[in-house]
C-alpha cells in the first residue's frame, strides 16, 4: 500500500468540495484503506486495550493532513473518516461472525475465546450498523451526527460546525438518535 | 420503519421532566398506540445510565485483531500467545489428531494490508532459509480462505530472556552462556545474509531446559534485497532502546546493527538496566559489572559500526576469553572501574595505604628552573632600585651581599654544598629579621627570594612562612613586576599545597595565572607552568581528574627549543605519569613516563633534573605490576640524588619511600621496613606537614605488619593517629579512614579482635555512606571483616561476609587476580573448622593455581603451600606435606619475621613434621 501524502488527500478533498463525484469515492477508498492499516497498527502498542474508534479517526487525520490543515478540509474530512471507521469496524465484525457460523459448538467456543472482546460485541455492532442504516433513510442528519460523535470523535461544537447547524440542534438530534438506537440495542 | 417526526417534538420537550411527569404528559397527548409505545420506550432508554453505543464500538475496535478463522492448514488455533509488530501469535495444535505437535502460528493483526502481507511472506521466506537449534524453526505456512497469510513456527515453551533471568537469577557464567547461544543464532543468520533488525530481550526466549530460541524475524532483511534501497516507512520501525545509532538515523543497516542490539541486551541481562535508563529499578537480579565485561559491552555498542565486533563469532570469542580469565580484546575501561587496575597490582595488605604517600610526594617534585628566573629577575630589580632616589649605598651593599650569596648558590654548585647554602640562607634570613625597616619593600622582596631558595632545599614550612611575609600587601606597579610576583605566587601555591592549605593554595595559583594571562598571554613556558601549578593544587585538593585534564592541556602546548620549554615538557610528562599511575591507568602512565625519560636523556648524566622522570617511571612500572623493574631504577635514582644533590631532604625521603613500597610489593618486607624507618627520620628533619608524616608512618606500619612486627606496627599507627588529632583531621577524611583501617586490621592480627571488630564495622558504615558500595574501599573493609570474623570463629556472620567480599571483588578485579586466592584460603579455613578437609584441600589447590602465575607474590604462594601442607598431612600423610613445606619454608623465612602469623603456623607444622632448621 502506498503512503498517501498530505498533498494528495488535500487535493482530493478540494476536488470533492468542488463537486467532483469521483473524488469522493477515491477519497473514501483511500481513507478506508488507511484506517484499516491504522486499526491494526495503533493497537500494536496496547493489545486488547480499549482504544476507541475516535482515537483511530484522530490518528488518521493527523497522519494524513498534518496538524495545521485548515478547518475547511478538516471538517469535510471528518465526515469521511467517521464513515470509513464505521465501515472498518462493521466489516470486521461481519467477517468474524461469518467465520463462526456453521461450525460445531467447540469451534464456536474456541473462536469466541480467541476474540479479544467479550464475544457479544460483534452481533451488537452489526445490529447497530443496520439500525443506523434504517435511521439514515429518514433521518440522515442524525446518523451523521452519531457517526461524527462516535466514530469521528468530534465534540458537539465541532459536530455543529461540520454540519452547519446550531449546537442546540446537535444536542436535540443526538439525544433522540441515541435513545432510538439504544432502544434497538437493548431490546 | 418508525417515523420519528411526530414524536420527536414531544420527546424533546418531555425528556427534561421527571418520570412521573412524563407519564402524565404522555397520557394527555392523545397519540396513536404505536407512537405512544415508541415514545415511552425512547424516554425510558434516555433515562438509563451509561452509553451502550460507545461500549459496542469499543468492543468492535478491540475485536479487530481477532483472526478470521481458527483453522490454518492442518493446524487449529488454541489460544493467543502474544502480539507485537504487525502480527499476533497463537498457540496451535494439529487438528488431524496425528501428532502431539504444537506450533506457534503467526497472523497479521487486524486486516491484511498489502504491506503486512508482504512482510509476513518475507518472514516466511527468511525463516525457510534458516536452520539452527537456537532459532525457532519454520514448520508450515500458507494463506487462509479469506486470503490471510500465516506461518507456523516451532512452538517454544519458554520465557523471554529478562523474565527468565528475573525468575531464575542465573549466575554470570550462565547468563553469558545464554548470550553466547544468541550470538550463535545471529551468526548463523548473518552467514545467510540476514539481518534481524529487531533484536530485543522479548525476542529471545529461554526454555525450561535453559535453551535459547530466537524469534521474530518479522522485520528482518535480506541484505541483498532490492527492498533495502527503497525508502519505505518499514525501515523506521524498531524497538527504541535496542536500536543502533544508524537505525535511529535511518542510515544503512548492516550486521553490525544486530551486534549493537546484542550488546545492549548483554548489559541489561547483567545489570538489569540499559545505559540510558539508569533511573529505573533493575529488571533482573543485577550482577556487578567487571571492567572487562564493561569493555566488551562498550565495544559491541560503539557508536560507529566499524568500531564494533566485526561479527557475532568475535563477540562470542571475547566472552569466552573473559570466562577463562584471559585478556579480552575490548580493553577500554569505563569510568568508575579504574580502581580495579590499581587493586590488581598491589598486595592486599598494604596496597591502599601506599596510595596516600604517592599522593603526597608527587607535589614536591618540581624542577629547578624557576629559581634561575626568580634570581635573575631580582637582580635586575635591584638594579632598577639603585637607579631610583633611595639610599644608593645601602642598596648597593645589599645587592652585593645577595649577589655573593646567590652566586655561591648557583645551580650546580649550590645543591652539592647544601649545608653551606643552608647556613647562608639562615644568615640572610636572620639579617633580614634584625635589619631596620625603613625600606620594607626591600625586605619583602628578599624574603620572597629566600622563600624560593628554601623551597628548593625542601624546607617547605620555612619557605611558606617567608613567602607569606614577603607577599603581604605587595601590589605590582607594572606588567613586569606582576610577572615576577606571579612566579612568587606560584611558588607560594606549591608550598601551601605541601602544607595542606588547599583553598589558599588555589587562590595563589589562580592569582599567578591571572597575571600571566594578562601580561604574557603568548608565553608558552608560563602558560605551561600555570597549568602545572594549578593541576598540582587540584591534585592536593583531591581532584585528580581536573589535575590530569590541566596537565594534558599543558602537554599539548606547543613547545619550542629552549631548555626551559624542554624542561617544562618533561615536567608535564612526569607529573602526568605519576598521577595516572596513582589512578591505576598504568599503560598510559608508562607511555608518559617513557616520553619524559626520552626528553630527559638530552640532559647531563648527573643532572638532578633527571630524577623526576626516573621517579615517575618507577611509579608507572609499579602501577603496572612491574615492581621488579622499578626496584633497580629507584636505587639508581637514590644514588643520583645522593651524588648530585643531597643525602637528605624531602626528595630523598620520597625516593626511599618509593623503594620501600616497591620492596614491599616484591615481598621483601624486612628491608622495606628498614628503609621506611630511615625515611621517617628524614621526614622529621625536613619538617613536612603532620598529615604527610602520618601517611608515612601508616606506610611503615603496613610494611611492619607484613613482616610480622605487629607491635611496631601498632606503635607507628598510634603515632600517626596522634598526628592526625593534632591537625584535627576529620574522621571522614579519606586518609584518616585508611589509617584507622590499618589500625583495626593490625589489632586483629595482634589478637585484639574485640577492639578491632567494632572499629572495622564503624569504618565500613562510614565508607558506605561516603564512597558507596561499589568502591574498592568498601570491598576492602568487607574483606577485612571477613578475615576478622574467621579469626573470631564467628561462622554465622563470617561465611556471609566471605560471599559478600567475593562478590564485591568480582566487580573490581578479574577472576585470575590473587585476591581470589586469598578468598579461597579463607574458605579453606572455614572448611577446616567445619571438618570438611576435602573442601579445604580443593580450595587451597585452586588458590595455589591462581598464585602460580608469575606476577603473583612468591610469599603468598609459599603461605598457601604451607596451608595446603597442613591439610595434606591429615589426608595423605607426612610425605606429601613435607614436599610442599620444602618449597615453602625458605621463602617464608626469608621474607617474614618469626612472629608473623603465617610463619608461626608454618614453623609449628615444620616442627611436627620433623623438619628442623
Amino acid at each position: 500500500m502506498s503512503e498517501s501524502s498530505e498533498h494528495d488527500v488535500t487535493r482530493l478533498i478540494d476536488r470533492w468540495r468542488a463537486g467532483e463525484e469521483g473524488a469522493r469515492a477515491t477519497l473514501m477508498t483511500l481513507v478506508y484503506n488507511r484506517v484499516r492499516a491504522i486499526a491494526g497498527h495503533s493497537l500494536r502498542q496496547t493489545p486488547g486495550a480499549t482504544l476507541s474508534a475516535t482515537d483511530l479517526a484522530h490518528e488518521a487525520l493527523i497522519r494524513m493532513l498534518g496538524s495545521n490543515a485548515p478547518w475547511e478540509n478538516r471538517k469535510h474530512f471528518f465526515n469521511v473518516v467517521a464513515q470509513a471507521t464505521r465501515q472498518v469496524l462493521v466489516d470486521a465484525a461481519r467477517r468474524r461472525t461469518a467465520g463462526k457460523r456453521g461450525g460445531n459448538v467447540e469451534h464456536v467456543e474456541i473462536a469466541d475465546a480467541l476474540n479479544v472482546s467479550a464475544g457479544q460485541g460483534d452481533g451488537s455492532l452489526l445490529l447497530l450498523d443496520s439500525a443506523l442504516n434504517e435511521l439514515g433513510q429518514s433521518h440522515p442528519r442524525q446518523v451523521q451526527m452519531i457517526e461524527l460523535t462516535y466514530f469521528g470523535g468530534l465534540d458537539r461544537r465541532e459536530v455543529a460546525a461540520s454540519l452547519e447547524v446550531s449546537e442546540g440542534t446537535v444536542d436535540r438530534d443526538l439525544r433522540l438518535a441515541k435513545a432510538w438506537l439504544r432502544n434497538v440495542l437493548e431490546r | 420503519m418508525p417515523s420519528l417526526d411526530p414524536i420527536a417534538r414531544h420527546f424533546e420537550r418531555l425528556c427534561e421532566l421527571s418520570e412521573q411527569d412524563q407519564k402524565r404528559e404522555i397520557d394527555s397527548l392523545g397519540l396513536a398506540e404505536a407512537d405512544r409505545v415508541m415514545l415511552m420506550k425512547l424516554l425510558a432508554a434516555d433515562r438509563r445510565e451509561g452509553d451502550p453505543i460507545h461500549a459496542v464500538i469499543v468492543d468492535g475496535v478491540a475485536g479487530i485483531n481477532a483472526p478470521d478463522s481458527i483453522h490454518f492448514g492442518p493446524w487449529r488455533l488454541v489460544r493467543e500467545l502474544g502480539s507485537g509488530g504487525m502480527g499476533t501469535v497463537f498457540l496451535a495444535e494439529r487438528s488431524d489428531g496425528h501428532f502431539e505437535q504444537k506450533a506457534a502460528i503467526k497472523l497479521l493483526r487486524g486486516f491484511p494490508t498489502s504491506e503486512g502481507m508482504r512482510r509476513l511472506r518475507q518472514e516466511r521466506r527468511i525463516l525457510a532459509g534458516l536452520d539452527h537449534p537456537n532459532i525457532a524453526r519454520l514448520l508450515d505456512g500458507g494463506e487462509s480462505e479469506t486470503g490471510q497469510p500465516w506461518l507456523a513456527m516451532e512452538y517454544v515453551d519458554g520465557l523471554p530472556l529478562l523474565e527468565y533471568a528475573r525468575r531464575h537469577a542465573p549466575s554470570l557464567r550462565d547468563r553469558l552462556g545464554l548470550l553466547s547461544s544468541t550470538l550463535d543464532a545471529i551468526g548463523h543468520a548473518h552467514s545467510h545474509l540476514i539481518v534481524h533488525r529487531d533484536l530485543k530481550p522479548a525476542n529471545v526466549l529461554v526454555t525450561r531446559a535453559g535453551e535459547v530460541k530466537l524469534l521474530d524475524f518479522g522485520i528482518a532483511r535480506l541484505l541483498d534485497s532490492a527492498d533495502e534501497l527503497a525508502a519505505s516507512t518499514s525501515t523506521r520501525i524498531y524497538s527504541r532502546g535496542y536500536a543502533s545509532p544508524e537505525q535511529r538515523d535511518g542510515a544503512a543497516i548492516t550486521t553490525a546493527s544486530d551486534i549493537f542490539s546484542i550488546g545492549v541486551i548483554l548489559q541489561e541481562l547483567l545489570t538489569g538496566r540499559r545505559e540510558n535508563s539508569a533511573a529505573e529499578a533493575p529488571l533482573v537480579p543485577a550482577l556487578p559489572l567487571d571492567a572487562d565485561l564493561a569493555g566488551i559491552i562498550a565495544k559491541a555498542c560503539a557508536q560507529r559500526p566499524q568500531d564494533r565486533y566485526a561479527n557475532a563469532g568475535e563477540f562470542g570469542a571475547d566472552l569466552q576469553r573473559f570466562l577463562e580469565g584471559r585478556p579480552v580484546s575490548a580493553t577500554q575501561l569505563t569510568r568508575g572501574y579504574r580502581l580495579r587496575k590499581f587493586v590488581s597490582r598491589h598486595r592486599v595488605g598494604v596496597g591502599l595505604a601506599a596510595l596516600a604517600v604517592l599522593l603526597v610526594a608527587v607535589f614536591v617534585w618540581r624542577l629547578e628552573r624557576e629559581r634561575d628566573r626568580a634570581v635573575n629577575a631580582e637582580l635586575s630589580a635591584q638594579a632598577a632600585l639603585e637607579a631610583s632616589d633611595r639610599d644608593a649605598a645601602r642598596a648597593r651593599a645589599s645587592l652585593q651581599f645577595l649577589t655573593d650569596a646567590i652566586s655561591a648558590a648557583s645551580p650546580e654548585v649550590a645543591m652539592k654544598r647544601q649545608v653551606g647554602v643552608r647556613d647562608l640562607l639562615d644568615a640572610a634570613r636572620a639579617k633580614l629579621e634584625t635589619s631596620d625597616t625603613n625600606d620594607p619593600a626591600f625586605g619583602q622582596s628578599m624574603k620572597r627570594l629566600l622563600a624560593h631558595l628554601y623551597s628548593q632545599l625542601g624546607e617547605a614550612r620555612i619557605g611558606m612562612d617567608l613567602m607569606r611575609e614577603g607577599l603581604v600587601g605587595v601590589e605590582p606597579a607594572n606588567g613586569q613586576e606582576a610577572l615576577r610576583l606571579a612566579d612568587d605566587y606560584e611558588e607560594y601555591a606549591k608550598l601551601l599545597g605541601v602544607m595542606d592549605s588547599i583553598p589558599m593554595a588555589m587562590d595563589a595559583a589562580q592569582k599567578a595565572n591571572a597575571w600571566r594571562e594578562r601580561f604574557a598571554p603568548d608565553n608558552p613556558t608560563l602558560r605551561v607552568e600555570s597549568l602545572q601549578s594549578m593541576a598540582m593544587v587540584h591534585h592536593r585538593g583531591g581532584d585528580d581528574g581536573e589535575a590530569i585534564r590541566l596537565l594534558r592541556e599543558a602537554w599539548a602546548v606547543p613547545a619550542g627549543k629552549s631548555s626551559d620549554e624542554a624542561l617544562g615538557r618533561i615536567e608535564s610528562a612526569q607529573l602526568l605519569a605519576s598521577l595516572l599511575a596513582v589512578r591505576g591507568e598504568c599503560e598510559e602512565s608508562l607511555q608518559y613516563s617513557e616520553k619524559a625519560m626520552a626528553l630527559a636523556s638530552a640532559l647531563a648524566p648527573d643532572s638532578p633534573d633527571r630524577l623526576a622522570p626516573m621517579r615517575s617511571r618507577a611509579t608507572a612500572l609499579n602501577s603496572c605490576g612491574r615492581s621488579a623493574e622499578a626496584e633497580p631504577l629507584l636505587r639508581e635514582a637514590i644514588a643520583l640524588q645522593d651524588r648530585a644533590v643531597a643525602a637528605g631532604g624531602s626528595r630523598m625521603m620520597n625516593l626511599t619511600n618509593d623503594l620501600a613500597l616497591t620492596l614491599n610489593d616484591l615481598g621483601q618486607y624486612q628491608e622495606a621496613a628498614l628503609l621506611l624507618q630511615r625515611s621517617d627520620t628524614i621526614a622529621l628533619d625536613a619538617g613536612m606537614g603532620e598529615a604527610e608524616h602520618a601517611m608515612s608512618l601508616a606506610n611503615l606500619a603496613g610494611v611492619l605488619e607484613n613482616a610480622g612486627d605487629y607491635e611496631g606496627s601498632l606503635t607507628a599507627l598510634r603515632q600517626a593517629i596522634d598526628l592526625l588529632d593534632k591537625v584535627e583531621m576529620d574522621a571522614d577524611h579519606q586518609s584518616r579512614r585508611r589509617i584507622t583501617r590499618s589500625l583495626a586490621r593490625t589489632l586483629g592480627l595482634a589478637g585484639q579482635d574485640d577492639k578491632a571488630w567494632p572499629l572495622m564495622q564503624e569504618l565500613r558504615e562510614r565508607c558506605l555512606r561516603i564512597e558507596g558500595q561499589d568502591s574498592g574501599e568498601y570491598a576492602m573493609l568487607t574483606w577485612q571483616l571477613a578475615l576478622l570474623a574467621e579469626r573470631m570463629g564467628n561462622r554465622g556472620v563470617g561465611i556471609g561476609l566471605v560471599d559478600e567480599a567475593e562478590r564485591l571483588w568480582g566487580a573490581l578485579a578479574p577472576p585470575s587476580h590473587p585476591l581470589f586466592a586469598h578468598v579461597l584460603r579463607l574458605r579453606a579455613r572455614w572448611a577446616v573448622r567445619a571438618g570438611d578437609i576435602a573442601a579445604a584441600e580443593q580450595n587451597l589447590r585452586e588458590a595455589s593455581r591462581i598464585l602460580s602465575d608469575e606476577t603473583a607474590s612468591p610469599v603468598d604462594l609459599a603461605i598457601v603451600r604451607s596451608e595446603l601442607a597442613q591439610v595434606l598431612w591429615r589426608r595423605q600423610g607426612k610425605a606429601a606435606a613435607r614436599d610442599l613445606m620444602l618449597a615453602a619454608l625458605p621463602v617464608l623465612r626469608g621474607a617474614l619475621l618469626a612472629t608473623e602469623v603465617n610463619r608461626v603456623r608454618a614453623e609449628a607444622l615444620a616442627a611436627q613434621l620433623g623438619m628442623g632448621h
